[in-house]
């Protein structure tokens, strides 16, 4: 019996911090994400008003323990369907539909929310720090910021118009608005 | 004993990071509204013919409709449309030669008929072979209808007005100069203006 007390005890300690989340959701009808390439001749902006997410935070402190993010390719709209069907070629969307953002580590400094995660992109995962502005509300959050993407980082072959390669660059900006999960 | 228990410990923790993660996406995955559509609801009629879901492809079995063909048709359909670009520089170019070589036998300068005539047929080649590529692609993964003025829309309209404009040079080639010469200048207009239009 003696052998199993650790045991034991780490699993309690485990099923107590797991209690003592709260989950909170992303409202998908004021949270957006918009993305902006450049090209020699013109640059552009889509975005994707269909993001899906959860974050789990420490039900005391607020602290954050995890958030993941989801987002599909074909959300995104430009308000140009030759473009955006074009963008689904080169991204290979068929293949590689989702793109996603996990964190389990965060720093909340000043005013702002340094997140350290993973970000899934045409199959490919890749290490990222975000600096986000957050805002904490009685039962909402919102998160403000950018972060720049490198296509080429995640093994996209950039589009080409008139034998010009558009900048191998992709300026991201978001505002994730989270809302607690009732307990019902 | 304790060495077991680091272990355990250790696994228990890496696997329940991986699954926690994998737990979150699956629920957000089961939320989400997910298109899985392989074809377009709107698509050209050449196309739709060609690789609707009971297109000829389709029927004749040269392409079923799966999502490994799918991707396959995409990049298929992304060397076309490269090749359909290349090839309107080159008719561009063409119809810009033949501007300054028709001006010529206008003003009476025949010695320029026969090239008039190579240059037109090559560009005429050149103009159609581009045109085929576009219009018997297959269709893309959406085509999402959008309000107003856009460049992929402008491009489309004016292509209406350089196909009519290029069959109707061909066809008065030999018929009525007048009309000819018009139908030519309203070609190379509107497919410069095309090409300029045209955003990727």
């Amino acid at each position: 019996m003696t052998k199993r007390k650790p045991l034991i005890f780490f699993l309690l300690l485990v099923c107590s911090i797991q209690a003592q989340e709260n989950t909170w959701i992303i409202d998908t009808s004021k949270s957006f994400i918009t993305y902006s390439g450049k090209h020699t001749l013109h640059e552009w902006e889509g975005s994707n008003q269909k993001l899906y997410g959860r974050a789990l935070l420490n039900n005391t402190s607020l602290v954050f323990n995890r958030l993941a993010i989801l987002a599909y390719v074909r959300d995104f709209d430009s308000e140009n369907s030759g473009r955006d069907a074009h963008s689904l070629e080169v991204l290979e969307a068929l293949r590689f539909p989702e793109i996603k953002f996990y964190s389990e580590s965060f720093e909340l400094l000043k005013d702002s929310l340094s997140i350290k995660g993973v970000f899934e992109f045409h199959g490919k995962k890749l290490n990222k720090q975000i600096m986000s502005s957050v805002i904490f509300g009685k039962n909402e959050i919102l998160l403000n910021g950018t972060l720049n993407l490198i296509p080429s980082d995640f093994g996209i072959s950039l589009p080409a118009f008139m034998l010009v390669k558009m900048k191998d660059l992709l300026e991201i900006r978001y505002s994730i608005f989270l809302t607690k999960e009732s307990d019902s | 004993m304790i060495r077991f228990l680091i272990f355990f410990i250790l696994l228990l923790t890496l696997s329940s990071t991986f699954s926690q993660e994998e737990d979150m996406f699956s629920s957000l995955r089961s939320e989400a509204e997910i298109d899985t559509s392989l074809l377009p609801d709107r698509m050209i009629f050449t196309q739709r013919l060609l690789w609707g879901e009971k297109g000829l492809m389709r029927k004749m079995r040269i392409s079923t409709l799966t999502v490994e063909q799918r991707e396959s048709e995409l990049k298929i359909r992304r060397k076309m449309l490269k090749i359909h670009q290349i090839i309107g520089y080159a008719t561009l170019a063409g119809m810009l030669a033949q501007g300054f070589i028709g001006s010529q036998l206008y003003n009476g300068n025949y010695k320029l008929y026969e090239t008039h005539k190579l240059v037109g047929n090559l560009t005429s080649i050149s103009y159609f072979t581009g045109a085929g590529l576009s219009l018997f692609s297959p269709p893309p993964l959406v085509n999402k209808k959008t309000k107003g003025l856009n460049s992929i829309k402008a491009h489309k309209y004016l292509a209406s007005i350089h196909f009519s404009a290029m069959v109707t040079t061909n066809f008065l080639a030999n018929k009525n100069k007048k009309i000819h010469r018009i139908a030519a200048y309203t070609a190379f207009g509107s497919f410069a203006t095309a090409i300029i239009v045209f955003k990727f």
